[in-house]
């Protein structure tokens, strides 16, 4: 009875109290439950932070996956000197960056095509209208402002965008200022 | 842009259900996660002896790798020419009278031997190829250390970068991609412009080869 069970453990540090750089520090000491609490708190938000960008679901798990034991590898090294998330992230773009190079051209279907999917089996509504064309829209988007778009709705201030981008602060001001005009004067013509 | 447009946004593009990883991706992360988490443990648990003796190994094969380095370094300097020995030698076969202090300097004057062309010429592409293929990057931890303690911002913002940018230079090399590595580095350099580190990737990984050379060998 003294050893808990690794249910009982996950729902320790399951609690949204521990924070995520106090499990990863767990993990690197070798506790593999709170990795899987880590995984499972931001896997949706890279898969969907990559899916954006990319224009296949194969490609995209492959760079999360590249992501994802790149954080295994090295959470031994990590410090605080950033937030856990915007480490995470750092590594994800620059994941996605290796991918643009190798290909040497980004495709611009990504999302659309996903939408599409979606219209054949749902009723083409004003909503899902709306919704494909903001993904056009945000498809149309310099590579460096739709990544930088997208971490602003996830959250991150302009500090950690300017960090996770390798760019500086007022660049990243910059971008998002000219995506917003762009999607709003596009969207405004469009509905 | 503010809060209202950040939420619209968001709501908008979350409402979209088949964007989600396979559930094979989630098992290969987290049997990779559960692996290394046992490797750690197992280590943490390793006696003394057995750590000994791996540092050992490691120490005697870079040793190794070092001393052969060190040899091709060696065999790839240019000759004193020949003539500049046996000078000295020939002239003492005809002397009749006491030589001058003209003659006797003009006999110690060493002249600095021409370098050969091919040190000279800048690396090439394969040669530069097989210095980022051999020589291992060096560990980021021991370049943070030599940086400019008196900038601690940018101290803790490059450590987090180098860490970073050398793992992925690392993969990027093993899987032979090895101008997007160069890239990267150049990144890395642009990025930490007070860092100190090498012009190039080959640099770098030179420099450190040396570096350890000179630690390691005696004297």
């Amino acid at each position: 009875m003294r050893r808990r069970s690794s249910k009982n453990r996950m729902n320790l540090f399951g609690d949204k109290k521990v924070s995520d750089e106090k499990l990863l520090r767990a993990f690197a000491r070798g506790n593999a439950d709170a990795f899987e609490v880590l995984y499972r708190r931001h896997k949706q938000a890279v898969y969907h932070f990559l899916f954006r960008q990319m224009d296949k679901h194969s490609v995209c798990e492959e760079l999360a996956q590249d992501a994802w034991m790149a954080v295994i590898r090295q959470a031994g090294q990590y410090e605080n000197s950033a937030r856990f998330k915007t480490w995470l992230f750092r590594i994800a773009h620059n994941k996605l960056i290796d991918y643009w190079r190798r290909q040497k051209h980004r495709s611009k279907v990504s999302v659309v095509d996903e939408i599409d999917q979606l219209a054949v089996t749902q009723d083409r509504s004003d909503e899902s209208l709306q919704l494909k064309e903001l993904s056009k829209q945000l498809n149309e988007l310099a590579p460096e402002q739709l990544s930088t778009l997208l971490l602003k709705i996830e959250g991150f201030s302009y500090n950690e965008i300017a960090d996770i981008t390798e760019a500086k602060k007022e660049t990243v001001k910059s971008r998002l200022r000219y995506a917003t005009k762009h999607l709003r004067l596009s969207m405004e013509a469009a509905l | 842009m503010n809060d209202q447009d950040i939420l619209f946004l968001k709501s908008k593009l979350d409402d979209c259900p088949t964007v989600k990883n396979s559930e094979q991706l989630d098992h290969l992360v987290l049997t990779a996660s559960r692996d290394q988490a046992e490797q750690i443990r197992q280590s943490s648990r390793a006696k003394p002896w057995v750590l000994i003796n791996r540092f050992a190994a490691v120490g005697l094969a870079v040793v190794i790798t070092l001393s052969s380095l060190v040899v091709m370094k060696l065999a790839v300097q240019p000759e004193e020419p020949l003539t500049a020995a046996q000078e000295p030698v020939q002239s003492l076969r005809y002397v009749s009278k006491p030589p001058s202090i003209d003659s006797i300097l003009s006999q110690y004057r060493i002249e600095k031997p021409e370098r050969s062309v091919a040190t000279k010429l800048p690396p090439t592409q394969l040669e530069r190829d097989i210095i980022l293929k051999e020589l291992g990057l060096p560990d980021p931890r021991v370049l943070i250390a030599q940086l400019n303690s008196g900038q601690a911002d940018q101290v803790r913002q490059a450590e987090a970068d180098m860490a970073l940018a050398f793992n992925d230079i690392e993969a990027l090399i093993s899987e032979g991609e090895l101008d997007i590595a160069r890239s990267r580095y150049n990144n890395l350099l642009s990025q930490c412009q007070g860092c100190g580190l090498p012009s190039s990737l080959e640099a770098l990984l030179i420099e450190t080869s040396l570096q350890s050379l000179a630690r390691a060998l005696p004297g």
